[in-house]
């Protein structure tokens, strides 16, 4: 639908938002400074969704 | 074919398919904590790379652990700009550019901002490849989105970057496109070379 290996690769905003509830943690290798990462992320970070969802 | 198929188990123990979704651009998340600039501190030397991302599945991986415009101190910049250009005036790419500029007011500009992420790594543009990035500025009484591009002087292109992107936002307000070099020569006092 959105792809191809010869065009543009182009994704609509609704393709998009589908896979948005679907990748809650950081990315393997995700590093930053202790005080960057206090003001940047979500205190429950890498904790998962079921975590962020509890309070 | 340019899917990436790779196996992930689940937390059942069972193994999946899951296809990652490569984007036609790298692009790097940029922070800069205002709470740490001082005035002793040369424009732009405290911004930071957090991460660079290229398909679908980082980028939420991402997005979905990071604060929102909302939530960031006043003073906070946050940008996301194509891997290898630097969110700065000085960066090649950037340098004979410009940038859209749309404004909230403080705390509502974290869905113009996510289209505007979407939009982006979408390639969603027309004229996409004349895009360097985007930067949300985190100010006391407002919230402002500028989107940055390449060549400020091909005004057909500007133009219709400026119209798509209102289109994404669904903003009902003017936006205007000030000049990089404009805004270097008059700081505050530059005005829109361009405004739809």
């Amino acid at each position: 639908q959105h792809e191809s290996e010869n065009f543009t690769k182009k994704y609509s905003k609704d393709f998009l938002l589908k896979f948005q509830a679907q990748y809650c943690d950081l990315p393997e290798g995700f590093s930053i400074a202790p005080n960057v990462a206090n003001v940047l992320l979500f205190l429950n970070a890498n904790k998962g969704h079921n975590d962020r969802d509890s309070y | 074919m340019a899917e990436e198929a790779s196996e992930a188990a689940t937390s059942e123990g069972q193994s999946q398919t899951t296809t990652q979704h490569p984007l036609e651009n790298s692009w790097t998340f940029w922070f800069d904590n205002g709470s740490n600039k001082s005035k002793q501190a040369e424009w732009g030397s405290t911004i930071r790379p957090i991460y660079t991302f290229s398909t679908v599945e980082e980028f939420w991986s991402l997005y979905n652990n990071i604060h929102h415009p909302s939530k960031f101190a006043v003073g906070a910049d946050f940008y996301c700009f194509k891997d290898k250009i630097e969110p700065k005036w000085e960066d090649p790419v950037c340098a004979n550019g410009g940038k859209w500029t749309a404004n909230f007011p403080r705390g509502k500009s974290d869905t113009a901002w996510l289209y505007t992420l979407l939009a982006m790594i979408g390639e969603q543009f027309d004229h996409g490849d004349a895009i360097c990035g985007a930067v949300v500025n985190v100010r006391g009484r407002q919230e402002k989105i500028s989107l940055w591009t390449k060549n400020a002087s091909n005004e057909s292109a500007q133009i219709s970057i400026g119209k798509q992107w209102k289109e994404f936002l669904d903003y009902q307000e003017s936006i205007g496109f000030i000049v990089h070099d404009d805004a270097k020569r008059h700081d505050r006092g530059a005005k829109n070379r361009y405004t739809t």
